[in-house]
This record gives C-alpha cells, sequence and structure tokens, in this order.
C-alpha cells in the first residue's frame, strides 16, 4: 500500500468509527463533567494533609521505578540477559550521556540527573495509561447536585478549576494525575537541579570562585585602587561595570533556570493533557493520533530535563575562563 | 505568589515531593546505579582483559606458528645439506674408484709394456747370438781359410753394431 492509500484507510477507518458509534450509542456522552484543574485534585486527608492525585501518582511511579530497579539488579550477573540487560542498557545510556555532557564529573552528576529522567519518565508515561484520567471520586462541594446526563465543558474551565468549582458542576477528580501537572513536581525537581548545581560549582571551584561569577567586582577594585594611587584608568572602570552587570545577569539566569525547568515541564504535559480531553470530547478516536505524539513528549521532557541538568552542572563547575585571562 | 497559588503551589505538596524525589534517588542510587555501575565497570575489566588475552593467545599462535615454520625450513636444509653432502661423498668416492682404476689400468698397461719391452729384448739378444752364431757358422764355412780367427770376430762385430743400429731403429 502506498501512503497516499495507507492515509486514505486511516481517514475511512475513523469515519467508520464514528458512523458506528452513531449507531451504537445514539445517545449523548454519559454525564461526566470532565475538567482540567490546573490545581490537582485532593482525594483524601491523613491527619490534616492532603494526599493530591498528582503525589499519589508519583509514589506509584515511585512504586514502579523501585520494584523495576530492584527486579533488574536482584541478581546481577556478568552476562546479562532479560529484564537486567534492559535495565542496564538505559542506565549506561544515561550514564554515556553524562559523560558526553560534562565529561569527567560526569560520574559525579549522573545519579541526580539519571534519578530525575526516570522519575519524569516514568510519572509522564503512567499519568497516559488510559483509565487514569476518568476513574476517580466526584468531588462534589457540598450543596452542589450530582451531574445530571449532561456534559458541560467549557473552555474557561479548563484553566481554572476553583471559577468551576463554585459553579453548579461537579467535579471529577481522577484517582491519578500525572504529576508533571502538578506544578509543585516539576518546582521540586527544578529547586533539586539549581540547588545542586549551586553546590557541584562551589565544590569545584571553591566557595569564592563560584560566588565570583556572580559579584564580578575585580576590574572595579582595581579602578579604585588605581583612583588612589592617582594612575586610573578608565577603561577598568567600564569593564568593571560591565562585569558586575554580567555578574547580575548570572544570577538572574539561576533563578530563571528554576522558572523554565519548572514551567517547561509543566506546561508540556500540562498541555499534552489537555489535548488529550478536548480531542476525547471532540471524536472517539482522535486522541488516538495525539497519543504517540504525547508518549513522545512525556519521554523528550524527561530527557530535556536531564540534559540541562547535566549541562547546568557541567558549566557550573568549569572555572570562568575570563579570570585568567586578565 | 497568589497567582502560584492558583496554579496550584502548595508548599505542603512542594515538600512532600522534594521528600520523594530525595527518597527515590537514595533508593536508587542504593538498588540501581552503585551495583549497575561497578556491574559496567567490572564487565568493562573483564572484556578488556578478554580481548587483551585474545590478543596474546593470537600473537602466542603467531609466534609458535612462526617458529614452526621456522624449524620446518631449517630441517628442510639440513635434510638438503644431508643430501648435498652424502651425494659429495659419493661423487668422492666414485672419483677414488675412478682414479684408482684408471691407475691400475695405467699401471697394467706400462707392465705389460715393461714385459713386451723385456721379451723384445731378450728376444733381440737370443736373435742377435742366434744371428751372430749362424754367421759365424756360415762365414768360418765360407771364408774359413782367408781371414783368421781375430779378423772374423771383427768383421762379425760391426756387422752386428750396424744390425743393432737397424733393430734400435725399429
Amino acid at each position: 500500500m502506498s501512503s497516499r492509500n495507507k492515509v486514505w484507510f486511516v481517514a475511512l477507518v475513523f469515519i467508520g468509527i464514528a458512523i458506528a458509534q452513531k449507531q451504537i450509542f445514539p445517545f449523548e456522552a454519559p454525564a461526566v463533567s470532565a475538567s482540567v484543574a490546573v490545581k490537582p485534585e485532593t482525594l483524601f486527608k491523613i491527619g490534616g494533609f492532603e494526599i493530591s492525585n498528582t503525589l499519589l501518582t508519583s509514589w506509584l511511579a515511585m512504586i514502579v521505578l523501585v520494584l523495576v530497579a530492584t527486579l533488574a539488579t536482584r541478581k546481577l550477573k556478568l552476562v546479562p540477559s532479560g529484564l537486567q540487560n534492559a535495565f542496564e542498557m538505559i542506565i549506561e545510556a544515561l550514564l554515556n550521556l553524562a559523560e558526553s555532557v560534562a565529561g569527567a564529573r560526569g560520574r559525579k552528576f549522573f545519579p541526580v540527573a539519571a534519578t530525575i529522567f526516570l522519575f519524569v519518565l516514568t510519572s509522564n508515561l503512567l499519568g497516559l495509561i488510559p483509565g487514569f484520567g476518568p476513574i476517580g471520586l466526584y468531588a462534589l462541594e457540598e450543596g452542589h447536585q450530582p451531574p445530571k446526563g449532561i456534559v458541560t465543558f467549557d473552555i474557561p474551565q479548563i484553566f481554572f478549576a476553583e471559577e468551576a468549582e463554585k459553579g453548579a458542576t461537579p467535579l471529577l477528580a481522577p484517582f491519578f494525575r500525572s504529576p508533571s501537572t502538578d506544578i509543585n513536581f516539576p518546582l521540586a525537581l527544578a529547586l533539586i537541579s539549581v540547588t545542586l548545581t549551586q553546590i557541584f560549582g562551589v565544590q569545584a571551584l571553591g566557595f569564592f570562585g563560584y560566588v565570583g561569577k556572580f559579584i564580578n567586582v575585580g576590574k572595579m577594585g582595581k579602578f579604585f585602587g588605581g583612583l588612589l594611587r592617582g594612575k586610573a584608568k578608565v577603561g577598568d572602570f567600564l569593564y568593571g561595570l560591565l562585569d558586575i552587570f554580567v555578574g547580575l545577569i548570572e544570577l538572574v539566569s539561576e533563578i530563571g533556570k528554576i522558572l523554565s525547568f519548572t514551567f517547561r515541564l509543566f506546561g508540556n504535559v500540562f498541555a499534552g493533557e489537555v489535548v488529550l480531553l478536548i480531542m476525547s470530547f471532540l471524536f472517539l478516536a482522535l486522541p488516538l493520533i495525539f497519543y504517540p505524539l504525547e508518549l513522545f513528549v512525556g519521554v523528550i521532557q524527561g530527557f530535556v530535563f536531564c540534559v540541562l541538568t547535566l549541562a547546568f552542572m557541567a558549566i557550573a563547575t568549569t572555572p570562568h575562563a575570563g579570570e585568567e585571562q586578565h | 505568589m497568589e497567582n502560584l497559588t492558583k496554579l496550584g503551589l502548595n508548599p505542603a505538596w512542594l515538600l512532600a515531593q522534594l521528600v520523594n524525589f530525595v527518597l527515590l534517588f537514595l533508593i536508587l542510587r542504593a538498588v540501581a546505579f552503585k551495583p549497575i555501575l561497578n556491574m559496567l565497570d567490572t564487565r568493562k575489566k573483564k572484556i578488556q582483559e578478554s580481548l587483551e588475552y585474545a590478543d596474546k593467545v593470537k600473537r602466542d599462535a603467531e609466534n609458535q606458528q612462526k617458529e614452526f615454520e621456522r624449524k620446518l625450513e631449517e630441517t628442510r636444509k639440513q635434510n638438503q645439506a644431508a643430501v648435498a653432502a652424502a651425494s659429495g661423498v659419493a661423487e668422492k668416492e666414485r672419483e677414488a674408484i675412478l682414479a684408482q682404476a684408471r691407475a691400475d689400468a695405467r699401471k697394467l698397461v706400462e707392465q705389460a709394456k715393461e714385459q713386451i719391452e723385456y721379451e723384445r729384448k731378450q728376444m733381440q739378444a737370443q736373435v742377435r747370438d742366434e744371428v751372430v752364431r749362424l754367421s759365424l757358422a756360415a762365414a768360418q764355412k765360407v771364408l774359413s781359410q782367408q781371414l783368421d780367427e781375430k779378423a772374423h770376430r771383427q768383421l762379425v762385430n760391426d756387422f752386428l753394431a750396424q744390425a743393432d743400429q737397424l733393430g734400435s731403429r725399429n
């Protein structure tokens, strides 16, 4: 079959499904007010601590990861086979990545980067398991009516669950929800990544060596020293100003890293979930097209988080080239 | 901050996720990363050793092959030398035998010649004596009155000297 025929074939299958859907289910879609809330839904409370569905899914991801890792490394053999082989392949690929990005220091950064990758990957993929979205509790506010067989799905509701909660529509709180769609998860990872980057930087360059990247007053000091001795250079003053400015930018970029890490992961995965949800409301088989895409996004976001962490750590532990030149 | 809270930022949950990560990190490091890295290193070392060993074995085999070929060549040369030596000896022997045979033949020929010469000389002497006796007898009969004994003998001897000359010329 040529590729053109394939496209037609797939299109026909879709149309067939759409017609069949109307024939088999001649009624409206069941009464579910699916909502996409930015805030994760609280499922229950344990001693005042709210357990959200994203938290539950992260625990599930952790259990899956630890289980797989334990099974894979239970009986390590020199000649690997089966699960050990597969798991070792992933670990070795990550190690090679770490060493290619950060060189000899790659081994030091590897555990953190690998944990980030595996954690993000597992939770993203878990969140895509069919059934994760629609199975859950109805989070009924007091005085709210249970659903009455009409789907309400307005776009604003997607983005601001709180406002949706104020309306009469009860909300479905799925048991499991991809942790990356909860801003706390990417933020936690970003904080750890950036904090560890600073720690590794200080370890590698010494406290003053590392902080000197951000507060670079060497040239300025030289200028004022020259001023006292009466032979100050204007060039020193200008360069000093530039150094201080660049240092400030570096400082801001460190904070920017936290934000970019957080919202890159959060935004991508959240958007993916929203797209899948909207598509499933539009057309029965339509999410099928977006599913591989979201799988890809889930893997890529984990990979990007991991690689950027490695790269930032590598940069932070590299001595500042400028200081040696002047 | 207000907006971040709207986005779902929750200190308790953030803390929970931090704890999650640290926990997962520690468990994975203990369960997976360290053992697997050790295993990878061990395997790398093992493979390197195996490769080196294979190289060594290969080199050894090559050396042995060379050694074997060298020995083979040596043996072949030795054999050739032995054959050459043997054939040289045989040749010499043949030469010697031939020389001996030639010498013997020459000797025999010489002996034969000597014998012939001796016999010839003897014969000559006999013939001369005979001739002397006959000619004496004949001459005595013919000239018994005309010549005395002394002149006679002188005559015959002259004649014989001439005959000798003739004979040696032969």
